[in-house]
């Protein structure tokens, strides 16, 4: 006879397990968005830019929007293709998690 | 031929190429050297308003920010803004470009010294910096039927301002 377990785990309750890992998905998150991402009150009025240009990521996502390709923005914009995907990625892995309104 | 300096918010490959393909203007990309950091916006304006460049930027907050560093006298400065809902992309700067360029036959020749054009897809407002104010002149419409003719006096107004002893 099969033994059931008397407490089956709520799948949609946060664990311990869960909560690590989110807090390591954030700080990669944010490692990889300071990596690409500078915020200065000096450069473009402190608009987000990727890093090392005055090319504001607001600009980047309008792009994407725009239907064109990561790739194409880097070679266009003449910015650097692993940067631009650091962007995307940080900010993706940000906002994959339960947010409080 | 006027020459127009980049910014590096506003330029592109595409468009540099589109610019350099016309062949009515000579082009200033933005210097290799000052790529990799970050620029900050004071130095754009004092690197950049002493020559005889005139800048074009999408940064419309620099007038307004920077005004007390930009001179009364100075090589103009073309604006490329968007007042749609999404943010400005390239399509968008072009769209700019071209309505404007459409409308102005000859707009290689005009005199953009002293004055600060902000160009919409539909209209051209024209300011100068007084004190480091920037004081608006006029706004033209496109679909003025002067347009082209206001809008070259309005410009030709601001870069008559007498010069200063050094000529700038």
């Amino acid at each position: 006879m099969i033994q059931r377990h008397q407490s089956i785990p709520d799948p949609s309750a946060p664990t311990s397990h869960d909560e690590l890992d989110l807090a390591k998905r954030l700080a990669y998150a944010i490692k990889l968005i300071g990596d690409s991402v500078e915020i200065d009150p000096d450069v473009r009025g402190g608009l987000p830019v990727v890093r090392g240009s005055r090319i504001t990521v607001s600009r980047i996502f309008a792009e994407i929007a725009d239907n064109q390709r990561l790739s194409d923005i880097a070679d266009n914009l003449d910015i650097d293709r692993e940067t631009l995907r650091k962007i995307v990625d940080g900010i993706s892995i940000h906002l994959d998690r339960p947010i409080d309104a | 031929m006027i020459s127009l300096q980049f910014d590096e918010c506003f330029t592109s490959k595409t468009i540099r190429a589109r610019c350099q393909a016309e062949g009515k203007v000579v082009v200033k990309s933005f210097p290799h050297r000052m790529r990799s950091r970050s620029v900050k916006d004071a130095e754009v304006v004092e690197r950049f308003l002493p020559s005889e460049s005139s800048l074009v930027t999408t940064d419309h907050r620099l007038l307004v920010r920077e005004s007390s560093r930009i001179p009364d006298r100075h090589p103009g400065i073309i604006v490329v803004r968007h007042n749609g809902p999404h943010t400005q992309r390239e399509k968008d700067i072009i769209q700019v470009l071209e309505n404007f360029k459409s409308r102005v036959q000859n707009w290689e020749q005009l005199k953009w010294r002293n004055s600060v054009v902000e160009l919409y897809q539909d209209r051209a407002e024209i300011y100068a910096i007084k004190g480091a104010i920037p004081t608006p002149s006029v706004a033209i419409f496109f679909s003025d039927a002067d347009f082209e003719q206001e809008l070259a006096e309005a410009l030709a107004a601001n870069a008559s301002e007498p010069t200063t002893d050094d000529g700038t």
